[in-house]
């Protein structure tokens, strides 16, 4: 299949005419700065959608947060100490003018600066990540070890079918079964809450990874599987085995090192899913992470922190793409 | 290919027409034969209502020990603390979290009358316009920093003007100041009998003006006069724990230790209290009806005032909604038992009166006593634009427990005087903006402040509050009653004036009360030593020697 | 072909016994709950909306599900959501895949580099956003219910179809019969609407069939967290929160339709899984 021709930064490898400026082109040229001037302007996008969008909801952050016992006048007077008032063009060059300077704004709840609510979220939701995706390489690299190499038999049969199922699988399902076997009928795990400090924060963020890995488990392994398939179907390495290769030997070379490249590789996209998925989970779970700091401040209409969150995630999910697609393109050199 | 897909079309229209039969419009529930099949649903679920609650509100013996005092407790908060700086809104969870962990002159007890607390003794002049607050003597923050009148004075001014402060009651203050360093002398433009409820509530924090000014980050680690002060954590953590301050005036407590846990979802605080993750919750789902633990008890629990419907008077005579007559007749066919039941489990009980009925200021004044009367209804509603049937659009707030379900069955209800009603669900949020828009035909609405009763009525019917400027209801007649109650000389000419409010109310009715506004407290404490105040969502401490 | 054997077509029967079992079982299922959808509703005594005995009863031969906290019955109940959750499924699959697959085969067919550039901005930008926010926003400026989902659905998923069409056309853009048509002197319309669009449809159609289980449960999680299908309205999310408060004391209210929901997705995903011939990753 002809590869299409298509943006600026190809044309310089291919030399087909687009016509800059010597140094500008060599600039524009230049992979790495496409790069980031690329991830700048999806962060930038972001935040933009996210400016408009929560101020397209209706509700007003007066009225939620001052509540039942606030006359008309006092929300009125709110909303002049929010600087709420003034054009939207206003309010979006001040914020853009604050990112700039460093600020992500004031939380409208707290009167808290946003950067320090999303660093107090933060770190909880990542521990989340962490150790989920622990957890994951625990389990998935012996179980796709097997699978690779008892494919044939009942066991890769199984196998396929439960990872398939298990992908499949609605996450807040097995949460809430979970829930209600571990945490309740053995009373293994807490049912909800959180407490900041390691490793006490481990009895609360275990049985949380353990469903979120219910489905990147099966991700990875059959990654794995089908990775060290490939290796082990390879004439070396039979010619190898025929020799007498140590067990140890064996293992590392054809087993785990060629797992590790597109493991790797996977991570990028296993994270991205995470961070989506970890919303859903923190609620449920009562986590208080970076999800849930995005739901308390939508519901409250803070528009600073909602724009705030939703800038820095998405600068992570960008930053994580690009990463991942760096890596892979750099493992595999076919996909440059 | 060919067969296969026609299958599978076959299918997918299949579905197709199943699902539009299976789309009926409700029909009206108009048979008897239905109504009495209803009745016993009803009936057996009282039932079964009835029975559990007696099983379980029998003495539960205290899960935490009658030991005193009691060295740790854990209260499941509904929203997180993310600040204790009263100048900024605060939802109820901070708010609560203030009241424990900061000094206050007065402090509520049980059944929220203020008890002084910080102050020891104080009298009213006889023209009722000076109040002189003596506080006690020797009085220490948590630190061992004394306390001073001034710090009074300057906590009071630093919030009096602040958004989210209710000014009902401080709004004659034309004066404070501090002649010594423990006399603190109100003057009053107008005499405000209710004065000590304002200085109870979470609003007057006293904090020591230096501290306040000298660290930018003093909220995070307030000083406290209180009961119990912050010792590890800071606002915004989801566990706080607060510890008995030794320097508290009326110490020791008889709870040593309180651990704020904060779960802001419901389904988790009632699990976290059933696997003894929590002492306290309040706010469980009415669907659990005790069916928790050992050692835990459920009872219902009246948290500030009504559910009601709240209509926009803005629609003007001509239309169903802005048509008194066609307002009470719907107050007349309410089943507010039915109501009680099939939404809230019998928890929120029905209304008999504008106010709950455990308040002194109430009275029944509901017609045929809040029942159903169906033929006066009708009745009514001849010669109204609802005469002949009518359709109008029910708003109500999808984030609170019961209320969708309670406004199905006002639907059902209304449907059986030839009012066609229409849900609308939203968000709290979304509909509180409709509402300032007067975007809406009626609400249903909760009206939560709480005692005192005066503040509570005039949330409701005095232009330029909540309620009333949502309903846009304006009475010269009502504003006059009002500073008739607020002038009253005695209790008999306060509960006159607080009665004749109630009746214009229910004559205007631009609001109509349905139910108690009732939630499931859960415990492993004896209510002795931790409770909530009545009519509020505030929390009661025992100290040592109240509690024995 | 003179001489061959005469080739008679296969029943759907024989296809489908010829299948692997993995898509037998997976079509099994879904024809099973399709059917049961339609019937259970139309057959049961009880209603789906309405209070039929005593709540909260354990299963039984009266109730096979048992009853909820309203006293409905949770086996029609729960099929009668199936309806609901299989249909807005459909429409949210179909959605997209048709404004995804036009405006993937018009950025692919078009020669302005600009738009390329613009189009791969707007596609990441999207997949940044959380989705749950987007969610979030669109139903609380639409409404609950179920439009509100629907958009945002249609409005985060259209990429990944754009995405597949696009890449198609590119592929088309320079073969040989698009060229003719070209010279031709057909419009650019028509030549997309006529040869591109078809070409690129077959692709998308695929992978909407393994998107179906995805958006399934998109649905259901939506509607579990509140921000779709409200009660009293059967459908398996909004009864899996309702369920939720009784989980310690009456569990079935919450695992039938969430057992249901699993099933549903899980023999959609493998059937979609063989058509396909890869497998996606979790979306909520």
């Amino acid at each position: 299949m002809e590869r299409p021709s298509e943006l600026p930064q190809r044309t310089a490898n291919e030399g087909t005419p687009i016509r800059l400026g010597g140094w500008v082109s060599r600039l524009a040229g230049n992979r790495l700065l496409q790069r980031l001037g690329s991830i700048l302007l999806v962060t930038f996008g972001v935040m933009l959608i996210a400016f408009t969008l929560i101020r397209l909801i209706p509700g007003d952050p007066a009225s939620i947060l001052l509540g039942e016992g606030a006359s008309t006048q006092d929300r009125e007077a709110f909303r002049e100490l929010l600087g709420l008032k003034g054009s939207l063009v206003q309010q979006l060059a001040a914020y853009v003018g604050g990112i700039l300077r460093g600020s992500l704004g004031t939380s409208v709840e707290s009167r808290q600066p946003v950067t320090q609510f999303i660093a107090s979220r933060l770190p909880v939701t990542l521990s989340l990540i962490g150790v989920t995706i622990s957890m994951a390489l625990v389990l998935a690299v012996p179980i796709g070890i097997l699978a690779a190499i008892y494919r044939r038999t009942w066991f890769g049969h199984l196998f396929r079918i439960t990872a398939s199922a298990l992908v499949a699988t609605p996450t807040f399902f097995s949460a809430v079964v979970a829930i209600l076997l571990l945490a309740i009928h053995f009373n293994l795990a807490p049912v909800a809450g959180y407490r900041g400090n390691f490793p006490a924060n481990l009895r609360y963020l275990w049985l949380p990874a353990l469903v979120l890995c219910g489905v990147q488990v099966p991700v990875l392994a059959r990654v794995l599987q089908s990775s060290i398939v490939d290796t082990l179907e390879q004439e070396f390495v039979e010619t190898a085995i025929v020799r007498g290769l140590p067990r140890r030997t064996y293992v590392w070379r054809y087993l785990l090192r060629p797992s590790l490249a597109p493991t790797i590789a996977l991570l990028g996209y296993i994270i991205g899913t995470l961070l989506g998925a970890c919303v859903i989970i923190e609620l449920i779970f009562n986590l208080p992470g970076i999800g849930t700091g995005l739901v308390q401040a939508v519901t409250n209409r803070d528009y600073p922190t909602v724009q705030g969150i939703v800038f820095v995630f998405g600068m992570i999910v960008v930053l994580v793409n690009t990463s991942s697609d760096l890596v892979s393109e750099w493992l595999d050199p076919r996909l440059r | 290919m060919k067969r296969s897909s026609l299958l599978a079309m076959a299918m997918v229209l299949a579905l197709l027409v199943s699902s539009v039969a299976g789309c009926t419009p409700t029909e009206r529930i108009v048979e008897k034969e239905v109504e009495k099949v209803v009745t016993q649903q009803v009936e057996k679920v009282v039932t079964k209502e009835v029975e559990k609650q007696v099983v379980v509100t029998a003495t539960p013996e205290p899960a935490l020990g009658a030991k005193l005092p009691i060295a740790k407790m854990r209260l499941a908060l509904n929203g997180p603390v993310p600040t204790m700086d009263t100048y900024l809104p605060m939802l109820g969870p901070a708010g609560e979290a203030v009241l424990l962990a900061t000094g206050h002159l007065f402090r509520f007890d049980k059944s929220k009358t203020p008890l002084p607390d910080l102050v020891d003794t104080y009298s009213i002049s006889a023209d009722g316009l000076v109040w002189t607050m003596k506080l006690h003597a020797n009085l220490k923050y948590h630190d061992g920093t004394p306390l001073k009148a001034a710090d009074v004075v300057y906590s009071f001014n630093r919030i009096k003007d602040a958004a989210p402060t209710n000014k009902t009651l401080i709004k004659n203050i034309t004066n404070v100041e501090a002649p010594d360093n423990q006399t603190v002398v109100w003057t009053l433009s107008q005499p405000e009998r209710e004065l000590p409820s304002f200085f109870a509530n979470y609003f007057c924090a006293i904090h020591p003006q230096d501290k306040v000014e000298a660290d930018k980050d003093y909220f995070m680690h307030p000083l406290s006069a209180g009961c119990y002060y912050i010792k590890e954590g800071k606002p915004g953590d989801p566990v706080i724990v607060l510890a008995e301050n030794p320097n508290y005036v009326h110490g020791p407590m008889a709870i040593q230790t309180i651990e704020l846990v904060v779960t802001p979802d419901m389904t988790s605080r009632t699990l976290q209290l059933g696997q003894g993750d929590v002492d306290f919750v309040y706010e469980l789902p009415p669907a659990v009806r005790g069916v928790l633990a050992k050692g835990v008890s459920t009872s219902p629990f009246n948290i500030g005032g009504m559910i009601g419907l709240v209509f926009n008077l803005r629609m003007g005579e001509d239309t169903p909604v802005g048509n008194n007559k066609v307002r009470q007749a719907i107050s007349l066919a309410l089943d507010r038992d039915e109501i009680s039941t099939k939404a809230f489990f019998g928890v929120a009980t029905a209304a008999k009166g504008v106010c709950p009925d455990t308040w002194p200021e109430f009275v029944p004044l509901l017609a045929n006593g809040g029942k159903q009367d169906l033929a006066a209804a009708k009745a009514l509603l001849a010669g109204t634009p609802c005469e002949n049937g009518c359709d109008m659009t029910l708003q109500t707030w999808s984030d609170r427990g019961g209320w969708p379900e309670a406004a199905t069955v006002v639907k059902e209800q209304l449907a059986k005087i030839n009012i066609n009603v229409t849900i609308d669900s939203v968000t709290a949020g979304v509909s509180m903006a409709r509402m300032d828009k007067g975007d809406f035909e009626f609400c249903v609405g909760g009206m939560g402040l709480g005692r005192p009763a005066r503040i509570w009525l005039s949330n409701q019917y005095v232009p330029g509050s909540f309620w009333t400027d949502k309903a846009a209801y304006k009475s010269a007649e009502m504003v006059a009653l009002f500073d008739q109650a607020a002038r009253a000389a005695d209790e008999k000419q306060y509960l006159e004036a607080t009665t004749k409010i109630q009746e214009l109310g229910l004559k205007d009715m631009p609001l109509i009360p349905m139910l108690n506004r009732n939630v499931l407290i859960g415990t492993r404490l004896p209510d002795n030593v931790f409770a909530m105040v009545d009519g509020s969502d505030i929390f009661w401490t025992a100290t040592m020697s109240e509690a024995q | 072909m003179v001489g061959s054997s005469p080739q008679v077509e296969p029943n759907l029967w024989q296809r489908f016994l010829r299948l692997d079992p993995q898509m037998r079982w997976g079509l099994v299922l879904i024809v099973l709950i399709i059917l049961l959808s339609i019937l259970v509703p139309l057959l049961s005594p009880y209603h789906a909306e309405r209070s039929a005995d005593t709540p909260l009863l354990r299963p039984s031969f009266a109730h096979p599900f048992g009853t909820d906290q309203l006293g409905r019955d949770l086996f029609v109940r729960a099929f009668a959501a199936a309806r609901l959750d299989l249909l807005l499924a459909l429409i949210g699959v179909s959605i997209p895949l048709t404004i995804g697959t036009f405006i993937g085969a018009v950025a692919g067919t078009t020669r302005i580099a600009a738009v390329s550039y613009l189009w791969r901005t707007v596609v990441d930008a999207i997949n940044a956003l959380p989705f749950f926010v987007l969610v979030m926003a669109i139903v609380a400026m639409l409404g609950q219910g179920v439009t509100g989902i629907l958009v945002a659905i249609a409005l985060t998923n259209w990429a990944r179809y754009a995405r597949l069409a696009r890449a198609r056309a590119l592929a088309l853009r320079d073969v040989e019969f698009i060229q003719a048509t070209r010279l031709l002197g057909y419009s650019g319309a028509r030549t997309l609407l006529r040869h591109v669009v078809p070409n690129v449809y077959a692709e998308t159609l695929a992978y909407g069939l393994s998107d179906f289980a995805l958006v399934i449960v998109a649905i259901a999680g939506l509607s579990f967290l509140g921000v779709g299908v409200r009660p009293p309205t059967p459908e398996w999310g909004a009864m899996m929160s309702e369920g939720r408060l009784l989980i310690t004391s009456e569990p079935w209210i919450i695992l039938f339709p969430g057992l249901l929901l699993s099933i549903t997705a899980i023999s959609v995903a493998l059937v979609a899984e063989r058509l396909v011939g890869r497998s996606r990753g979790e979306f909520f």
